[in-house]
């Protein structure tokens, strides 16, 4: 066995608050218990952006697996991401209501989204000639269910914890008038 | 067409495991960036708290929860490779418990993981910390659970073939997961 060191979870710790401007209670909790898995989210997370969705996009799927997951922390920190990354507030609360959002293109992702984690990836003919008729690539698959496994990490573990949502985060969603609906 | 990463991904994949597994080789030809996911989630859990034995046996236990015959058979292979007895990978795919008492009850955090959708109360978690699995455990699990569920959609997807190097593995067992007739559709919520 060779658990992370404390000197592991500072380094996680300092690469958050740098990432976010403030060390998220989500970072903080899995430093707490296993730096590790901390290490795997945070380098996950990052290595994220260099898929191809755009960041609206991958935002905004982001936002549909911690929904479907029923993530109280997350369906609020992912609703200001999206928001900054160009997502109205009208397709955030769609999205967060389980309902479908109102832009084309991310209504045809929230429901790849969706159809990949119902079926867990076991696609029929007909799903596959659906997701073609929208547009969705296998390549863009592959980022959704990158996306879906590592966003069950967090939205698992603040299941656990019951993670307090950060006051920077309720913040940023009060300024950009997003309701924040309730996992 | 492949992109300038994905050579880049497979050689890291080839330094870690010695092959360029399908999986990895699948990810990198269609969107690099997902493979470095999966290599960068693999990486830092080799500093987790868990053993390797311990990590394997969690993940072939996820295999069957997925139904992922390609992740069945590389984490038999593993499991063996790092100390998991024949009889309990066998037990694993059966879908039974483990002999080991400290597998046995890895596996059953998995399973009120995978159960319970990660909705594992303090009760539940005080009951794992009495059975030796650590709230620094319940998390590792956790993120393997996540990595899994990322391989098992892939594998699915696309169908992929085992490694060549774990031929002589899939041959050994015939436990190992198959596609089910019907894909039963699990949704926990309408819209």
């Amino acid at each position: 066995m060779s658990a992370a060191t404390p000197d592991a979870a500072a380094r996680v710790l300092q690469s958050a608050k740098e990432a976010f401007g403030f060390v998220p209670n989500l970072i903080k909790e899995m430093c707490d218990h296993n730096p590790a898995v901390a290490q795997l989210y945070m380098a996950a997370m990052s290595s994220l952006e260099g898929g191809v969705l755009s960041p609206a996009e991958r935002e905004g799927v982001v936002l549909t697996v911690s929904r479907y997951n029923d993530c109280h922390y997350c369906t609020k920190a992912h609703a200001a991401s999206c928001v900054a990354a160009g997502v109205s507030p009208e397709d955030v609360n769609a999205i967060n209501s389980g309902g479908l959002p109102g832009n084309e293109r991310l209504r045809n992702l929230a429901q790849a989204t969706r159809l990949l984690l119902d079926k867990r990836g076991w696609l029929d003919e007909e799903d596959w000639a659906m997701l073609r008729a929208k547009g969705i690539t296998r390549a863009e698959l592959y980022d959704i269910a990158a996306i879906a496994g590592i966003k069950s990490i967090s939205n698992y573990i603040n299941h656990v914890a019951s993670t307090d949502v950060d006051q920077p985060i309720l913040d940023t969603l009060y300024q950009q008038g997003v309701a924040g609906e309730e996992a | 067409m492949e992109t300038d990463a994905a050579p880049s991904a497979r050689s890291r994949a080839k330094d870690t495991y010695g092959i360029v597994p399908n999986l990895i080789d699948e990810l990198a030809h269609h969107n690099p960036a997902a493979a470095v996911v999966y290599l960068d989630a693999d990486q830092a859990l080799m500093e987790g708290v868990l053993s390797p034995a311990e990590q394997q046996a969690v993940c072939l236990y996820l295999a069957l929860v997925n139904e992922s015959r390609y992740d069945a058979v590389v984490h038999s292979r593993m499991c063996l490779d790092v100390g998991v007895s024949p009889d309990d990978v066998h037990a694993l795919l059966d879908g039974e418990a483990p002999e080991e008492p400290r597998l046995a009850a890895l596996v059953e955090a998995t399973q009120r993981v995978a159960d319970e959708r990660g909705w594992v109360d303090q009760e539940g978690v005080e009951a794992l910390s009495a059975q030796g699995v650590d709230q620094g455990a319940l998390y590792e699990i956790i993120a393997l659970f996540g990595v899994k569920r990322f391989s098992g959609i892939v594998d699915h997807l696309s169908g992929l073939n085992t490694d060549e190097a774990l031929e002589s593995t899939e041959e050994r067992f015939d436990d190992l997961p198959e596609r089910p007739e019907t894909v039963d559709v699990r949704r926990f919520f309408i819209g």
